[in-house]
């Protein structure tokens, strides 16, 4: 049987209404309000840091050893050639004994990356695959797309043991449609009208793939416990759906007002939203759109009961979140406008290439060591045990900080040195079963958190030099438990 | 056991931005001691010329510096413990001398902190911690103590006034402190005005007032063997004990974040040595590059408990008529810290002490005085005990 074997999924801690950018732009075109909140990806965050993100979820609690490949599909990797795969990978921690890709260029990308890994499964040549979609897309101040694009990320464990959702089938239709586009040059996409998109593109793809899916499969909608794909234009949405012969309780709600479009993630994200509500036996369709449709057909299993007491998914995303109360805010994060950083921005980022690569583990992985001898776990990784009783040389072994959770030691607020969404908040964390190491802070208010204060690690980009282009991730805490 | 004695102190002025090179700067702290101790530069053996690198861009700094000071062709030596580097030289040209290497050593220290911008300084500044491990994760001094700072007040309940407190004591001083950069007075008042800049923030819980004087200056101390010392000066001062420590670099590898652990080692090492416990210190030096530092000296030297550093500056015993005065030519706070040149200052402070030459700064008939110096974060300590 091959198929899902877990979920997870990640949406910024930021939010903002998108009353808040109508009021900021929505002088130039009155005709793009829009209700509902869009994720906005904090500054420190892209699209390869949620991807890290939404698996780090996804994988809580599995075996990260047998994974075998991991494709990441995204429309707005950081890097052009770099394979933001490997990124992914080795944050995770995964082996280096494994086929990474990126697939990209459409946000059908999503169901694409899904239904390769299922292949790659069911075929046999592998046993288990990562698939994560992330995307953080940019749409031009004042433009609908900047209050339609939402940041967000979900992750998919593919196969053949503990499956929660059996695969069951796939259909699909591609098409050189060119609703929107970006070329290389290109930050914003640019769009052809948007009657065009929904009329030639959104009403007749998405119906083509789940007709052509039931017919082939030999299945009528009443078969199918719930259907779910992007809600990008929301009335063709519902006109599809009675087009389909669904009844509207088919429906998967498409999540539009209150988390917005995702991208390559939005399909993934809608059936994991789907996978939360689910019972045994139901029948589920999930399609992505974008130049074309591919629709998959999935039975949920007995299983599904066993990771519903999890921490996993897409639900617990929707509370607690921060409101970005400032519209400019998020234009500044997004390097839309670029505000004064004074002199001390300019300080020369640290980067040596060979370092980073050299102890890539600790770094991107947040690999430390445990000493075999006294279990006294260490970061960075040592050769001789800091344990003044123990103090062994050389018997040492691989020690995995990221997903431990921590307590502040001590902290401050730097009102000093620049930082893009001031104060720099950074703190000495006590990693619960042992180390103690050095994180900024993120994600939070100074008035949140005190020494104590319980912390969980979270992938970013610790800064970025500009003349080299270089990115430095490294991980951060988060204050308060999600 | 021979002694070492000090014959010769100075130092130039502590300003915001000095006109001159450092070699310019360097002679002004030389020229005073070399007044001082009435020698000739023929009669130094070997200098050691201290301060934290880069900030000048210089390479080699001793070479220059020993050049322009008429003290080639003898033997000179650069020594660098960042905030410390003058009293870290001191420690090596007593060993000389007590080796039997040398007889008269001249401790130069200097910096000029002005010829860089804020950015470059930063980044200098946060280079003195670890450059894999930890100043690429972006730290500047103050946050570092600032993390200190919360511990301390987190585990002793220590207050933002009971460290203004200190600021108050050391502006007291400072603006009758010729030398100081800082001549301005300071009250409680102004910490809880927030229209005054002294209440702004700059690394939680610290505010501007709780950090030191960025300074340019230079310092000198000139040490003999103690039959040379004898010949040369009438009043010579003895070093009495002398101690140094080192401590994890990284913030993230030290046992408590609540008083410096080389406060503590270089402290013991000195009392152990000049055979004396913290009841007999008549005046101190202590390193407050922020109010904090100066409350965790009091704890780390044995003034006060653990914990109860601030009951001392409450009820003023480091002020100059407590039971234990502190910093009374206005510390690193008002004077001013001109990193490669704060120790050697510290040490021109408590001879002028024990000479009873320190004028309207004069602690009453003081016998033995103490100087602490931090080198980086609680990196390197460096406590060294004088007598008269």
């Amino acid at each position: 049987m091959t198929g899902i074997v877990s979920y997870g999924s990640y949406l910024p801690a930021n939010r903002i209404k998108r009353e808040a950018i109508f009021n900021g732009m929505g002088w130039l075109h009155q005709a793009t309000y829009m209700n509902g909140d869009k994720y906005v990806a904090n500054f420190d965050e892209d699209s390869v840091t949620m991807a890290v993100a939404s698996s780090m979820n996804c994988l809580e609690d599995n075996d990260r050893e047998d994974i075998e490949a991991l494709c990441f599909a995204t429309t707005s990797s950081p890097f052009i050639e770099r394979c933001a795969a490997g990124i992914i990978g080795t944050a995770l921690d995964l082996s280096s004994q494994i086929n990474t890709f990126d697939l990209t260029g459409s946000t059908r990308a999503g169901t694409s990356a899904l239904l390769s890994a299922i292949n790659s499964v069911n075929s046999g040549t592998i046993h288990s695959a990562l698939v994560c979609a992330s995307d953080m897309r940019l749409g031009k101040p004042g433009s609908s797309q900047e209050l339609q694009f939402s940041d967000g990320a979900a992750s998919l464990l593919i196969g053949d043991k503990g499956v929660i959702a059996q695969w069951d089938g796939f259909y699909g239709v591609s098409y050189d449609f060119p609703d929107h586009w970006r070329t290389e040059n290109d930050k914003t996409d640019r769009a052809w009208e948007d009657r065009f998109g929904r009329e030639e593109g959104y009403r007749k793809f998405i119906y083509e793939a789940i007709s052509g899916l039931l017919s082939k499969y030999h299945l009528n909608p009443k078969n199918i416990a719930k259907v779910a794909f992007p809600g990008i234009y929301p009335r063709d949405h519902a006109l599809l759906i009675k087009a389909l012969g669904f009844e509207p309780e088919q429906l998967q709600d498409h999540l539009m007002a209150s988390m917005g479009n995702t991208g390559t993630a939005y399909p993934l994200m809608l059936l994991i939203s789907t996978l939360e509500e689910s019972n045994p036996g139901d029948r589920i369709i999930v399609a992505g759109f974008g130049n074309g449709s591919d629709a998959l057909l999935f039975t949920v299993t007995e299983e599904i009961k066993k990771i519903k007491g999890q921490r996993k998914g897409l639900k617990r995303h929707f509370s607690s979140k921060r409101d970005l109360d400032r519209y400019e805010k998020y234009l500044s994060f997004r390097g839309l406008i670029s505000p004064e950083g004074g002199i001390r921005a300019e300080a020369i980022p640290f980067t040596a290439i060979s370092l980073t690569w050299r102890d890539r583990r600790e770094i991107l992985g947040l690999c430390g060591t445990r000493c075999k001898v006294c279990s006294t776990p260490q970061y960075p990784a040592q050769k001789v045990c800091v344990n003044p009783d123990c103090q062994a040389i050389d018997n040492m072994e691989p020690y995995r900080f990221s997903d431990k959770k921590g307590k502040i030691f001590s902290f401050t607020a730097d009102l000093l040195s620049f930082t893009p969404n001031p104060p720099a908040i950074y703190a000495v964390i006590d990693f619960d079963g042992g180390g103690r190491f050095w994180f900024d802070l993120t994600d939070c208010d100074l008035d949140s958190i005190k020494i104590g204060t319980e912390v969980e690690m979270t992938f970013r980009r610790r800064y970025r030099d500009e003349r080299g282009g270089i990115i430095g991730y490294f991980w951060k805490a988060v204050p308060g438990l999600r | 056991m021979k002694k070492v004695g000090i014959i010769g102190v100075g130092q130039s002025n502590f300003v915001r931005g000095y006109p001159g090179s450092i070699r310019e700067l360097a002679f002004e702290g030389f020229k005073e001691a070399m007044g001082d101790a009435k020698i000739q530069t023929q009669d130094i053996d070997a200098s050691i010329i201290a301060s934290a690198p880069e900030y000048d861009k210089q390479r080699s700094p001793a070479g220059v510096v020993a050049e322009y000071l008429g003290l080639i062709p003898q033997p000179t030596f650069y020594i660098e413990s960042v905030c410390s580097s003058s009293s870290t030289a001191l420690k090596v040209a007593y060993s000389m001398i007590m080796a039997g290497l040398h007889d008269v050593v001249a401790v130069v220290g200097f910096q000029k902190m002005s010829e860089i911008s804020s950015n470059e300084s930063q980044e200098r500044m946060g280079r003195g911690a670890d450059i894999q491990w930890e100043s690429p994760f972006g730290t500047m001094m103050p946050a570092y103590y600032a993390m200190y700072a919360q511990a301390h007040m987190a585990k002793y309940g220590t207050t933002p006034e009971d460290l203004a407190r200190i600021r108050v004591k050391a502006a007291s001083y400072g603006q009758i402190n010729e030398k100081a950069v800082y001549r301005k007075p300071v009250t409680m008042d102004m910490f809880s005005d927030p229209e005054n800049n002294m209440s702004a923030d700059v690394a939680r819980p610290l505010r501007v007032g709780d950090c030191c004087a960025n300074a340019d200056g230079s310092s000198c101390i000139i040490v003999a063997s103690e039959e040379k010392a004898k010949a040369i000066h009438d009043k010579p001062v003895w070093i009495l004990g002398i101690g140094a420590a080192s401590e994890a670099v990284n913030m993230a590898g030290r046992e408590m974040l609540t008083g410096l652990r080389v406060g503590i080692e270089a402290g013991r090492q000195a009392y152990e040595m000049a055979g004396i416990t913290a009841k007999d210190i008549d005046v101190a030096e202590v390193h407050d590059c922020f109010t904090i530092a100066e409350m965790m000296a009091y704890e780390n030297l044995g003034f006060a408990k653990p914990g109860e550093g601030k009951d001392l500056i409450a009820s003023k015993e480091t002020y100059k008529d407590g039971s234990i005065p502190v910093n009374v030519d206005g510390g690193l706070l008002s004077k001013g810290h001109p990193i490669g040149a704060t120790g050697g200052s510290q040490i021109r402070t408590i001879v002028l002490q024990l000479r009873e030459e320190a004028g309207e700064m004069q602690v009453k008939n003081p016998e033995i005085g103490l100087v602490h110096n931090i080198g980086g974060v609680g990196l390197y300590g460096n406590v060294t005990i004088l007598g008269r």
